[in-house]
């Protein structure tokens, strides 16, 4: 029995179309992140789990239970966080926990849930007085209230400072190793990328994709950058125009790099050009003939290599063995903002 | 059984906004000062003990159905436009322990409200040393509380029915000018339309049933017709004339099938 299944889920408001056509498995036990820019359809999703919106068509069930003739059954074994929550205006933090408490027919103990989302140093305030953030982390507590089967979150990091956030992050590392599943939307992505097993993609009401952030990314070709700061000696004189000779300037022989295809037009100009001063190798020829490799620039010292992932570390044994000596180098993977880009402009 | 922690919450909560206690002080001022005037006249040689009746019928005829509308329109459009319903709605509740919940738990602060109101107002009479008709006092407090339950269920449909407290607003103040104040007039009005803008010769058979259909009016009709004769004579209240059936077949409607229209219409739409 998975945790959620949607299936053929449509919402219409009118002439627009909120969603259009979820089906999406959410197993049990599993970190869900559902991210999408705004106005995909991730809250109006998460409303419809929870009975709050109908869907126009398609069945919703959660944790077995049917959402639309059950709700109260799902409630109880689920823990929300909703968006666009307001506290209740009479009561103080602790009176909100007791609430979730006596509601759910559990046994926590209020001031360790309190403890717990650190908020008990405001636990006997009026909750409506509590900046965003703490409201977030007050409705955290109680969603927690009762051990749930479901956490459902919606955006749970709004409003919340890093350490907030870090603390977000652990509750719900914790909670899914207790065996619980979670299941929440953002649009922050490097948030989901640290917690998320499977991540699904909405864009304008459908679900391009659910996949492991790795699967994503191997999706997308994937490629990373790579830059290289090779040794000043080694990669010859680096920017021509302190070139003595002032005669072999702009163009020498066999560095030319605007092979690569992003290259920029400036880089031929600052190739090796003093030919008194004898490179072992030239590091883009080199490089450039390695299999996975997409582009190179050379800005001064440094190598800027566009590649697949898997190549990056060819590239470095390569221009090691054409004895050239590496000073430095840094890596960058496409992030997952890249990824979601190309998913949801429809590039691919 | 959900809806009655949520009748808690609302009881507790205007308990903890003081909106209980500051309507309980108007209550008692108000019906104390009647009681005062009433057994100062007494003691003065005017008046006999039904007026009393008269006096605190004629202010709660009109304060009753406020203070019943005031205290409910809100419960739930409120919380469904700020956003206390999407937290209230992630605990194990069903929207009709919400419908119910609010109901119950208003009503009952605005019985409360009313009695204790009546019972400032009786002790004030009797600790001057005039007396109280026990009866009819009873009576009158049985039919207040109908009263309130009637507008109370109708504020908690139109606060399951609408999504903007404005609306609701709308809504009850026109609920209230309709029914508490302009409703003796509608029967009569309605007859003159149908009639082809004349008056006609002779009052419709209907429009003692329409007059009715004010839970007023069925209130009143139902205190007048229960009261002693004598009692009924020297109250000058009329009634609507439909007799006592009609006028319980009408609060019954206005008491179950409003709210569960309002829950209905709630359940079906989006929060």
């Amino acid at each position: 029995m998975a945790a959620i299944q949607l299936s053929g889920v449509t919402k219409t408001y009118g002439d627009v179309a909120a969603l259009r056509g979820i089906d999406l498995t959410v197993e049990r036990g599993e970190v869900f992140g559902f991210l999408g820019p705004n106005g995909a359809g991730k809250s109006t999703t998460i409303d419809i789990l929870l009975r709050y919106t109908h869907p126009t068509d398609g069945r919703v069930e959660v944790l077995g239970h049917d959402v639309a003739t059950d709700p109260v059954a799902v409630r109880r074994e689920t823990g929300v966080l909703p968006e666009g929550f307001a506290p209740f205006e009479t009561m103080t933090g602790r009176q909100h926990v007791e609430y979730a408490i006596e509601a759910n027919a559990a046994d926590d103990d209020p001031d360790e849930l309190l403890e717990r989302v650190d908020v008990a140093h405001a636990a006997d305030r009026l909750a409506t007085g509590y900046s965003k953030g703490m409201a977030q982390r007050l409705t955290l507590a109680t969603a927690l209230v009762g051990e749930p089967d479901l956490l459902i979150l919606d955006e749970p990091s709004t409003g919340l400072d890093p350490h907030g956030v870090r603390t977000m992050r652990e509750i719900v590392r914790e909670e899914c190793d207790r065996g619980a599943t979670v299941f929440f939307s953002s649009h922050i992505l490097e948030q989901v990328e640290a917690v998320a097993d499977r991540v699904g993609i909405l864009s304008d009401g459908q679900l391009l994709t659910v996949d492991t952030i790795d699967g994503l990314r191997d999706g997308v070709g994937a490629t990373g950058e790579l830059t290289v700061t090779l040794e000043p000696d080694a990669a010859g004189p680096t920017e021509s125009t302190g070139s003595p000779g002032g005669t072999a300037t702009a163009t020498a022989p066999g560095s030319r790099s605007e092979a690569a295809g992003s290259s920029t037009r400036g880089s031929d100009q600052r190739a090796p050009a003093n030919p008194s001063q004898r490179s072992v190798a030239d590091p883009v020829a080199v490089v450039e003939a390695i299999d996975g490799v997409e582009a190179v620039r050379r800005h001064g010292d440094e190598l800027i290599v566009t590649c697949r992932r898997e190549a990056k570390l060819g590239v470095l044994d390569e221009l090691r063995d054409a004895g050239l000596a590496i000073h430095d180098f840094t890596t960058e993977e496409t992030s997952l903002e890249d990824l979601f880009v190309s998913y949801t402009e429809g590039e691919r | 059984m959900s809806w009655t922690r949520i009748a808690q919450k609302e009881i507790g909560d205007l308990r903890r906004n003081r909106q209980l206690y500051g309507m309980g002080v108007l209550f008692a001022a108000m019906f104390g000062l009647l009681g005062y005037v009433h057994a100062n006249s007494v003691n003065d040689g005017f008046g006999s003990p039904n007026e009393l009746i008269m006096l605190i019928g004629m202010l709660g005829m009109y304060i009753v159905p406020a203070v019943a509308l005031m205290l409910s329109y809100e419960s739930i459009v409120k919380r469904r436009h700020n956003g206390q319903l999407e937290l209230l709605l992630g605990f194990p509740h069903h929207r009709r322990d919400v419908v119910l919940g609010g109901y119950v738990g208003r009503f009952l602060v605005v019985a409360a409200v009313i009695v204790g109101g009546l019972w400032v107002c009786g002790m004030v009479v009797v600790l001057m040393g005039a007396a109280v008709p026990g009866a009819a006092y009873m009576t009158f407090l049985f039919v207040s509380l109908v009263l309130a339950l009637a507008y109370t269920a109708a504020g908690i449909a139109i606060s399951a029915s609408v999504r903007s407290p404005s609306w609701a607003s709308v809504t009850t103040f026109s609920v209230y000018l309709m029914f508490v104040l302009a409703w003796r007039i509608v029967p009569s009005g309605l007859a003159y339309l149908l009639n082809g803008f004349e008056r006609p010769a002779t009052s419709p058979w209907w429009t003692e049933y329409v007059m009715t259909l004010s839970p007023n009016l069925a209130v009143e009709e139902i205190f007048v017709r229960t009261l002693p004769e004598s009692t009924a004579e020297s109250i000058a209240l009329a009634g609507s004339g439909s007799g006592v059936e009609f006028a319980v077949i009408v609060l019954l409607a206005w008491i179950v099938l409003l709210p569960l229209a309002g829950y209905l219409r709630f359940d079906r739409t989006d929060l």
